[in-house]
């Protein structure tokens, strides 16, 4: 077990950093900011384009996360978002799998004429 | 397909066969959604069909080998989840369907015999559905109030009023981990104080337990919720950690199996309070629970064992 | 599907037709897609015939959910109040333009449903030789 938690923090740091680089264009993470705070669970929205359509596009890239309330509605509700985006890790993914995310989100971000 | 260049990775990835599968546009398939739900290696698929092939029978009834062969599966499953989570005896171990339904039977059976009017519920802001409704309608029953941990905007629990928030609280119920923004709460800090006020504490561990050393005894818990298809076992079968002395004293929550000791048209009696407790559950979703068995070995060959 | 998202849904997720609110309000219902969390409100002025004479949307949500509820207002300006509550969702299929999976159907027809139950609420006060 030591050795999936290592590996999720693995993956959760490179996945920030990963993610980080589409700030500029309007992609905000949820959550503490350094990996070692948390699990291996990253939420997040990428400019305006509701959760819903990202996991749809995503989807059509062979990417799955979830996205929605996450069955947290009060939490969501006091932080004001209407849904997010989550992409979770597990002992099976590799960076490979962070690229993909990467890769369909610019894809997304191509889709609704985000620059 | 590799995927990898580490061998140790790439074989991970080969034991979970579905990875394997393209998507229906020939995408290679990118599972980033463990969180809601894990996906199942081989051997927990092959553990299920050797079950139905060679060792289905109803367990704790039947007086023939093959139904003692399935009851000492089932046991054993249950003595290797005691063993992964460190609780100190196996008859510690409930099974349930999942979380959601070991928290609710906490709430029925723990809850609605201890708690009153003028005591107090704590919870967090970062709850899941599953983590709050039962409480919500548990203090509606019991006369109770509920309060809240407050969050802040990075989803890290305020603690800085937790001796005031725990005045009078008779069970605390906080998520270990938040499956909505990965914050983890410091247990090692908010347990201890929650004891020294007098309160029960239940952690929901659905995020945890699957993804990090979880120790009942070192984190002193009373209850620890978590299902098992987050954790590459089956779905239907998750469990509640209990410690021995509080189940012992909670009432069945499902009745009509094998807690049963004596039945009369009018009334029934019980079996030793453990068992009962846990036993309610055993009457289903027996194949489920094998399933364990197949999960917990995998990981100890590939030296992922928790006590390794 | 690559075309899931056609420029003119995204125009119509950001530059939504008929969104706000009517002064004077006949007919109205709001509803929520509780998985997702999308909310859709309809206002409905009728005129002296039973006729939607203007409806405003108001609301948030993903594209599909919004874009769908605003190219059903356009659709249904003038008709008659009786058909709005006969609508189908073949038709608002129709008027989306592209595949919506199974799991993406409660949004697109999000606004269908309140629109629907906005019309037939109204209706249910209407009395019985005007209906």
């Amino acid at each position: 077990m030591d050795w999936i938690r290592a590996h999720d923090l693995r993956l959760t740091a490179y996945a920030l950093d990963a993610l980080r680089t589409l700030s500029s264009r309007g992609l905000a993470v949820y959550g503490p900011a350094r990996a070692e705070d948390r699990g291996g669970v990253i939420s997040f929205n990428f400019a305006d384009i509701h959760a819903h359509d990202l996991a749809s596009i995503l989807d059509i890239e062979g990417v799955c996360v979830r996205a929605g309330h996450h069955c947290t509605m009060p939490l969501m509700e006091k932080m004001g978002w209407p849904a997010t985006a989550r992409a979770s890790f597990y002992l099976y993914n590799t960076e490979e799998d962070i690229d993909a995310l990467i890769l369909a989100l610019e894809k997304a971000a191509t889709v609704f004429g985000i620059a | 397909m590799i995927v990898t260049g580490d061998p140790k990775q790439a074989q991970i990835v080969a034991d979970f066969p579905i990875l394997a599968k393209p998507t229906s546009r020939g995408r290679r398939l990118v599972y980033l959604d463990s969180a809601s739900s894990s996906q199942k290696p081989r051997a927990v698929i092959d553990a299920l069909v050797h079950y139905y092939e060679n060792d289905n029978a109803n367990i704790h009834r039947g007086v023939y080998e093959l139904a003692a062969r399935a009851t000492d599966a089932f046991e054993a499953a249950r003595a290797k989840v005691a063993r992964f989570v460190n609780a100190a005896d196996t008859a510690e171990i409930v099974w349930t369907r999942n979380t959601t339904e070991a928290i609710n039977l906490v709430s029925f059976s723990w809850g609605l015999g201890n708690l009153g009017p003028g005591d107090a519920i704590l919870t967090s802001q970062l709850e899941h559905h599953s983590n709050l409704v039962p409480w919500q309608l548990l203090a509606a029953k019991t006369g109770a109030s509920l309060r809240f941990i407050p969050a802040d905007a990075n989803g890290e629990l305020q603690l800085d009023n937790l001796d005031q928030l725990l005045t009078g609280v008779k069970l605390l119920a906080l998520t270990h981990i938040s499956n909505t923004i990965g914050s983890i709460a410091p247990l090692d800090v908010i347990v201890p104080r929650a004891h020294a006020a007098g309160a029960v504490v239940l952690v929901d561990a659905a995020q945890s337990v699957p993804h990090m050393p979880v120790d009942v005894q070192a984190l002193d818990v009373d209850f620890l919720a978590a299902s098992g298809h987050k954790m590459c076992g089956p779905t239907g079968i998750g469990f509640l950690y209990g410690k021995r002395a509080l189940l012992e004293a909670m009432p069945p929550f499902l009745t009509g199996g094998d807690m049963i000791k004596r039945v009369s048209y009018e009334t029934t009696s019980y079996n030793d309070a453990a068992v009962e407790v846990r036993s309610r559950h055993q009457q289903h979703r027996r194949r489920d629970r094998l399933g364990c068995c197949g999960r917990l070995p995998p990981r100890s060959r590939d030296g992922l064992d928790p006590r390794a | 599907m690559d075309d899931f998202y056609k420029e003119y849904i995204l125009d119509h997720y950001r530059n939504p037709r008929n969104f706000g609110h009517l002064e004077k309000v006949d007919a109205s219902a709001e509803d929520l897609n509780p998985l997702c969390g999308d909310t859709i409100k309809m206002e409905l002025a009728l005129d002296d015939d039973g006729r939607v004479r203007d409806v405003k949307f108001s609301g948030k949500g993903c594209a599909i959910s919004q874009a769908s509820a605003s190219m059903l207002t356009e659709s249904i300006k003038g008709m008659r109040l009786e058909d709005v509550a006969r609508l189908s969702q073949e038709a608002v299929l129709e008027n989306v333009g592209i595949g919506i999976s199974p799991t993406r159907m409660k949004c697109a027809m999000l606004g269908l449903k309140v629109l629907k139950s906005a019309a037939l609420g109204e209706m249910a006060s209407w009395p019985d030789e005007a209906r």
